[in-house]
């Protein structure tokens, strides 16, 4: 279901969480889709089950999964995630502006900068 | 539960048993056989022949072949304790280290109890068809018992120089000085000097004045597994009554002397071993001895012992005169002595350390061999100083 | 859980493992490492029960070790170089640990043995090298053992192999709560396996921590000065909780190792005047080739 960066130096925790975190947002797991058992997904990275563990737990944590004991664990409904993660994006963009400004980029320039990718995509 | 497991293997000791029984039915029970068939075929009565001498007895060969078993067999066993993949296997393993020593020990011991004891039924089986007596039978067994003993006597033996060294080789070249070389010594310098002076063979014989090298090479001698083989066969070489029978009660006399004293030395040196086996540190596997500490003392003894048997040996020169006069080859001794005890301390310093530069690293030691050396060879000289 | 008592070994006179306290908890993987002649080897080999230790004890389960057979068929030791007997195949070695460790699974060893195509009949002298250890590796993991002991195994196997082994160790941690301690020089591969990490550098314990926290702790920042500023002047006023380990500059680029909390170094660079800034994590090597400088192992600077 989802592959490791080896050349990404983050802890692979935090890799797990933020591909899955990826794959819920984006719709490729929808709500009520099992998660795969923290076994499979060890085994089948290679990698130690308590990472695995971790990176469930903070998923739970954050809200995109719960878990059924007994039965594993299950993507939540996302709406209000989806809502933050908005907020957390834009939050990012503001920085860049500001860090455009800087490099004297105008808001005019961003704005048809992205009508021009807006269109090509 | 546990004890099982290691006799569970034997099987792959069928071979190494299949072997060694060859090689005993060889030298006893086909010899004995070639024995009968040529006495037969001299028509007389075999019954009286086999019930009157001893050819059931030990043979030379057949004591040599022994000796060598044992040297052989402890080696086969315990040369884990040489080999550090071997022992970083066998310590691993969920078994106390006590019972792979005692293990390891028996399997030895087991590996030649079924050739002699098959050997002996096969005995039992020619003498009775032959028409042998109780007491002939009684002899087979007697004398099977004793070669067994010889065996695990001279087996716990080895198995001793197996735990003092480190390494496969120190232990086989160690094993032949100790057993051979103080034995050929003694043989040469009695053929030597004997043959050449009639009088040095009286001071021989009553051990006064004697060369301390002499001396100490008979003492040497005097703990190996080949002085036992080779005198006990002196021993026994001549209960032969003037008529070429067999003296059967004085040859069970020896034999029932012989049997506790051996029973017992063995006992004491297998609490030796399996006291010096417990005190082993397993790193030291692969080097020159188990026992570090042991390495200066040996050093020095064997550095005295030859400096005292080559100075001395090199020296010395008897004159056949009455009374006896000796003259000492003053600078030739002095050299000889010297160089020797230079060479085996150095030799000994190269095998302990590997490196010809740190020869000179213990040159107190050195001047301390060389004083107790020439302390030591000028006792005989200053004995017969009086008698001028 | 095993615990390593103020553990020292000495061979004559050099002292090979020097005072080490160790603590390795159950269900978890201890990834132990460390420059050449460390004491890993050695280490691996005390807690085996090979070599015995002249001061402190070594634990496991609450139980001395020392020559304590019903203790040591709790572990199997896979050594770096293997023993077998002469002329042995996989089968013998087989019948030869299921004597010795009750709880060896046979049937699951032979179907490894067929997925990892080791024929089981062929004699183990035959084998290369690297198909050695990954025989000895499948009869470790099949022993149903509650310990699992490597010595530089993950060192001279393949990579496909070393994929297959992480995710065998893994399955067993989950299914029956397998401990392992992996000693190696590969630490890309223990990154992915371990929980924590033991550094050793000649005979003592530079660090032992969990593999998280370290990466947590310890950033490599790089950032451009501007044109105005000295080294020193920008990166004055270092914060509360955080500490330079290392700094190197080529110019205007500066590359500093530092330890502390991410959040605060964050919060301090962006209150700096520089040009930018970026923070990397550092992989477990870097951590390894940091904290060993910090001791004065940096072979490269003094040659070069």
């Amino acid at each position: 279901m989802i592959l490791l960066d080896y050349k990404d130096r983050r802890p692979i925790y935090e890799q797990v969480t933020e591909k899955f975190k990826t794959l819920i947002l984006s719709g490729v797991l929808k709500e009520g889709d099992s998660m795969p058992s923290v076994r499979s997904l060890a085994t089948s990275l290679s990698v130690n089950p308590n990472t695995i563990q971790r990176a469930y737990a903070k998923l739970e944590q954050d809200d995109f999964i719960y878990t059924v004991s007994g039965k594993g664990s299950f993507v939540s409904c996302i709406d209000t995630l989806m809502t933050e993660q908005k907020r957390d994006w834009f939050h990012r963009l503001d920085e860049l502006v500001k860090e455009g400004s800087i490099l004297h980029i105008s808001p005019e320039e961003i704005y048809e900068h992205i009508k021009q990718a807006d269109h090509s995509s | 539960m546990l004890k099982k497991l290691y006799f569970k293997h034997i099987h792959r000791h069928i071979g190494t048993i299949g072997v060694y029984f060859i090689l005993y039915f060889l030298l006893s029970n086909v010899s004995l056989m070639k024995s009968i068939s040529t006495y037969l075929h001299n028509g007389r009565d075999i019954s009286h022949y086999i019930n009157g001498s001893l050819i059931f007895d030990f043979s030379n060969s057949l004591f040599l072949i022994i000796v060598m078993l044992s040297f052989i067999e402890a080696y086969r066993q315990f040369h884990y304790l040489h080999e550090r993949k071997e022992i970083d296997f066998v310590y691993s393993l969920p078994v106390s280290r006590n019972w792979i020593f005692l293990s390891r020990y028996i399997s030895g011991i087991l590996c030649i109890i079924i050739p002699f004891i098959l050997n002996m039924v096969i005995g039992f089986i020619i003498a009775g068809v032959y028409g042998a007596s109780g007491y002939v039978m009684f002899h087979i067994f007697l004398v099977t018992l004793v070669e067994f003993l010889v065996f695990i006597f001279c087996y716990t033996f080895c198995v001793l120089f197996m735990i003092m060294t480190g390494h496969s080789l120190v232990y086989w070249c160690s094993l032949v000085l100790f057993n051979v070389i103080p034995l050929i010594l003694v043989q040469v310098i009695q053929l030597t000097l004997i043959s050449k002076y009639k009088e040095w063979k009286l001071i021989a014989e009553s051990g006064d004045g004697n060369p301390i090298a002499y001396r100490l090479l008979k003492d040497i001698d005097n703990f190996s597994p080949a002085y036992l083989v080779y005198h006990f066969k002196v021993a026994f070489d001549s209960d032969y009554d003037s008529y070429g029978y067999y003296d059967f009660r004085n040859h069970f006399h020896k034999l029932t002397e012989f049997i506790p004293l051996i029973v017992v030395y063995t006992l004491l040196l297998f609490t030796v071993i399996f006291l010096l086996y417990k005190m082993i540190r397993t790193e030291n596997c692969g080097r020159v001895l188990s026992f570090s500490q042991l390495q200066r003392p040996l050093q020095i003894f064997f550095t005295v012992i030859s400096g005292i048997a080559i100075g001395s040996l090199s020296g010395y020169q008897a004159e056949v005169t009455y009374p006896i006069s000796y003259s000492l080859n003053v600078p030739f001794y002095l050299l000889s002595t010297l160089l020797s005890i230079f060479i085996i301390h150095s030799m000994f310093e190269i095998l302990f350390c590997g490196e010809i530069k740190k020869i000179f690293r213990h040159k107190w030691q050195l001047f301390i061999c060389t004083g107790v050396t020439f302390a030591c060879s000028i006792q005989p000289y200053l004995y017969y100083q009086r008698y001028h | 859980m095993i615990e390593i008592k103020n553990v020292t070994k000495n061979f004559d006179d050099f002292k090979a493992v020097n005072n080490i306290t160790l603590h390795i908890r159950e269900k978890e993987t201890f990834g132990l490492v460390g420059t050449n002649g460390a004491g890993k080897s050695t280490l691996l080999r005390m807690i085996a029960d090979i070599y015995k230790p002249e001061q402190g004890e070594i634990i496991i389960d609450g139980e001395n070790i020392y020559d304590n057979p019903t203790m040591k068929s709790n572990f199997f030791f896979i050594s770096d170089e293997q023993y077998y007997p002469k002329n042995a195949n996989a089968k013998y070695l087989i019948q030869f640990y299921c004597s010795y460790y009750p709880g060896f699974n046979k049937k699951r060893c032979l179907s490894l043995l067929e997925n990892f195509d080791l024929n089981p009949s062929k004699k183990i002298d035959g084998f290369s090298k690297g198909m050695k250890k990954q025989l000895f590796m499948i009869l470790g993991i099949c022993a149903g053992t509650k310990y699992l002991l490597c010595d530089e195994t993950f060192d001279g196997l393949d990579p496909v192999i070393r994929q297959t082994v992480k995710s065998l160790i893994a399955n067993d941690m989950m299914e029956r709560g397998l401990t392992s301690v992996i000693s190696s020089h590969n630490l890309r591969e223990l990154e992915d396996i371990c929980d924590c990490i033991g550094l050793l550098h000649k005979g003592g314990v530079l660090l032992s921590d969990e593999l998280n926290s370290l990466k947590l702790n310890l950033h490599k920042v790089q950032f451009i000065l501007k044109d105005n500023l000295t080294a020193e002047e920008s990166a004055s006023g270092i914060p509360d909780g955080v500490s330079v380990v290392y700094k190197e500059h080529h110019g205007r680029l500066i590359t500093m190792t530092l330890e502390g909390n991410e959040a605060t170094i964050h919060s301090w660079f962006q209150s700096m005047d520089i040009v930018f800034y970026e923070m990397i994590p550092l992989t477990l090597e870097e951590i390894f080739i940091s904290k060993t400088r910090e001791v004065g192992y940096n072979v490269k600077e003094i040659i070069f």
